[in-house]
């Protein structure tokens, strides 16, 4: 493997999934069809992470994902593959569009390294750039399934993260050095209560973990809760900037925001391309603030890409890696 | 006395048979009318079932509905759809409405509605929903002033109103979530109050004003006195101690609630102990004179079918047994 050293300010990163490819799509496809096993399907799904992983090298970007091509949905691609869960019946997303809702029906543990491999094989074709393990979250997994087993949403999500746990050690023994949940329910429910109720499974599930502890959270009021944010035992947040205006900057400052930054500055529901000065005023808009200083600030997407087309999220990445390569010459890091 | 309560608070989830016929349909496979045959058919079905359960009133299933604005949406000039958003706390999305001036009627909807559940229930009350002026307003995207644009919706629905007036609608269920939304404040409320006065002034049957998902918050809780309807819809599935506490410490004037009791988001069953004991702490804030109904705490096109229709059966179930209990 060739090593790779990250730049010392500006990291440039993703915060997961990228469209997914023709390959992956069949293969999901086939795999629901059961015209193929797990391992088959899993070394078909590789041809996708090969171009996830080309896309982000060509663009630059630092720190990379595997594109998450293997997960149809980030909540099913677990429960299908934790203990406890049943595929429900259909429950509707929007539109005429319904998935399986899960459904816990016993005793939530962890039975084999989920998305450990996938991590695993883009990371050893990525030239050394880092690649950051990506799993949905205790909260996002309890929020998005029924619950037919537990007495109460505590002893849920103290499973779910007890599982979850063990499919971080693995990924960390194999080598990962950053860990990234995600919990996008969160912001639907920016209480206090909620907060603490991740809070309690995210001690549980990253204590005494030697790796760098991200948590991406998105769209949504998180300008409640930020305080609680704040006491989480993550390094990092990863949060959505761009698409809600940078409305949550003055809250950062208010609340003495202290942990490295996941900045979402392009937005990934819109198919415009934002511009290099955009993103750079985006910077020098946090950077004005004085709560954290360069090194802390990694430049992402707001979300996870799988939305876009392809052209347009490369071309947004490409915006981003250039910004940041700018802002490294202006502060003096390169 | 007035009607003691048991429906449904709203939409239910499509079958295989519906998703795929809206697949056809928007594909043009199927012509309007075969498309209307299939969907007539599913509603007959779910009302049937509505009626079996001893249900006081028939809630149309909304089989056909994307979301809660949509059929409005596309019945008026000047507004269309964009991208999805978040409906609320729920995984579920709705798109955004765009108004690009005031709406103004180009089909109407309720009269359709009511037109249509009229032919399969001729002599049953039946129910229909409006989304609330101000929910159906700051959900939108519009440059138009917020207040002037829930007018503007509001005096469309009075309009619809008078025109469905032959079908007798018996009860107008306006569904204001928006207000218990952590976003919302006191004037959204005041705002809420003048678009029901004017409902009022045209809609001679039962209002209900149903509020769910979230909790009122701060000031807002003063308010919900102020708010000019007689019946007020209202969940004690997901925050029960806390709306208890707010109905204890607020003067909500002597409205009656229809109380929402079994979970209209979760799949689990609930036992008529858990329904009653919900009632019966309700009965000991307001008093029992003043619960006029029970019912479920959202629409129920969040669940699968099969569950939705055997909430709808308990629902009926418990629904007569707490009637018969409460007016002994
Ligand atoms: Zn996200």
């Amino acid at each position: 493997m060739t090593s790779y050293t990250l730049p010392k300010a500006f990291i440039t990163t993703v915060v997961g999934s990228y469209p997914k490819f023709p390959e992956a799509k069949d293969a999901l496809e086939r795999r629901k069809r059961n015209e193929i096993s797990e391992e088959e399907f899993r070394k078909a799904c590789r041809v996708a992470i090969e171009k996830v992983v080309r896309d982000y090298l060509d663009a630059g970007i630092d720190l990379i994902s595997d594109g998450e091509q293997t997960r149809e949905d980030m909540v099913v691609f677990f429960a299908e593959r934790l203990k406890g869960f049943e595929i429900g019946d259909w429950v509707r997303i929007f539109d005429n569009m319904y998935f399986r809702k899960p459904v816990v029906k016993d005793k939530i543990e962890f039975v084999s390294p989920m998305a450990v491999e996938d991590w695993e094989y883009a990371q050893s074709i990525s030239q050394g750039r880092p690649v950051k393990f990506i799993i949905t979250g205790p909260y996002t997994i309890l929020d998005w399934s029924f619950n037919l087993y537990y007495k109460s949403r505590e002893d849920l999500i103290m499973d779910l993260a007890r599982a979850l746990r063990k499919e971080i050690e693995e990924a960390v023994r194999r080598g990962a050095k950053f860990v990234q949940i995600d919990e996008p329910a969160l912001s639907t429910r920016p209480y206090p209560e909620e907060a603490q109720l991740l809070r309690d499974a995210l001690r549980e599930m990253l204590h005494g973990l030697d790796c760098k502890k991200i948590l991406h959270i998105c769209f949504g009021r998180l300008e409640k809760i930020i305080p609680h944010l704040l006491e989480y035992p993550v390094d990092q947040l990863d949060l959505e900037f761009k698409n809600s205006n940078f409305r949550l900057l003055p809250f950062l400052k208010e609340y003495g925001y202290n942990k490295e930054l996941g900045y979402g500055v392009v937005d990934v529901h819109s198919l415009r391309v934002e511009t290099v000065k955009e993103i750079k005023d985006a910077v020098y808009m946090l950077l004005k603030l004085d709560i954290i200083g360069p090194e802390k600030i990694y430049l992402d997407p707001d979300c996870g890409l799988k939305r876009l087309p392809r052209e347009i999220a490369i071309e947004k990445l490409r915006n981003i890696v250039r910004a940041a390569k700018e802002l490294r010459k202006e502060y003096g890091y390169e | 006395m007035s009607e003691f309560e048991v429906y449904v608070l709203g939409a239910y989830p499509r079958s295989a048979q519906i998703r795929k016929a809206v697949r056809d349909y928007d594909e043009g496979k199927l012509t309007d009318l075969e498309f209307q045959v299939v969907l007539q058919r599913e509603v007959a079905y779910l009302c049937g079932i509505q009626r079996g359960a001893g249900l006081t009133a028939i809630q149309d299933p909304l089989l056909e509905v994307q979301d809660i604005f949509r059929p409005f949406i596309e019945s008026w000039r000047n507004v269309s759809v964009d991208g999805l958003l978040r409906y609320f706390d729920n995984n579920f999305f709705y798109r955004v409405p765009v108004f690009s001036d005031r709406p103004d009627i180009q089909r109407m909807v309720l009269t359709r509605r009511a037109r249509s559940l009229r032919q399969i229930v001729p002599d049953y009350r039946i129910k229909m929903i409006v989304p609330g002026p101000v929910t159906f307003s700051y959900l939108s995207r519009t440059d138009i002033d917020k207040r002037e644009l829930a007018h503007e919706i509001t005096r469309i629905y009075t309009i619809e109103l008078e025109n469905a007036s032959s079908y007798r609608i018996d009860i107008l269920q306006v569904d204001e979530p928006f207000l218990l939304d952590i976003d919302a404040a006191p004037e959204h409320y005041d705002l809420a109050s003048e678009c029901l006065r004017e409902l009022k002034r045209v809609f001679n049957g039962k209002l209900v004003l149903a509020l769910y998902f979230g909790l009122p918050r701060g000031e807002c809780v003063k308010k919900l006195n102020d708010l000019p309807v007689e019946y007020v819809s209202l969940s004690l599935v997901e925050y029960p101690e806390r709306w208890l506490s707010i109905l204890r410490a607020t003067d909500i004037g002597d409205k009656k609630v229809i109380v929402g009791v079994v979970d209209g988001r979760d799949i689990r069953i609930e036992t008529y102990d858990e329904v009653k004991r919900l009632v019966s702490k309700l009965c000991e804030v307001i008093g029992k004179e003043r619960i006029g109904g029970v019912t479920t705490s959202t629409w129920l096109d969040m669940i699968p079918l099969s569950y939705a229709i055997s909430k709808t059966i308990i629902l009926g179930q418990y629904g007569l047994r707490l009637r018969e209990e409460l007016h002994r």
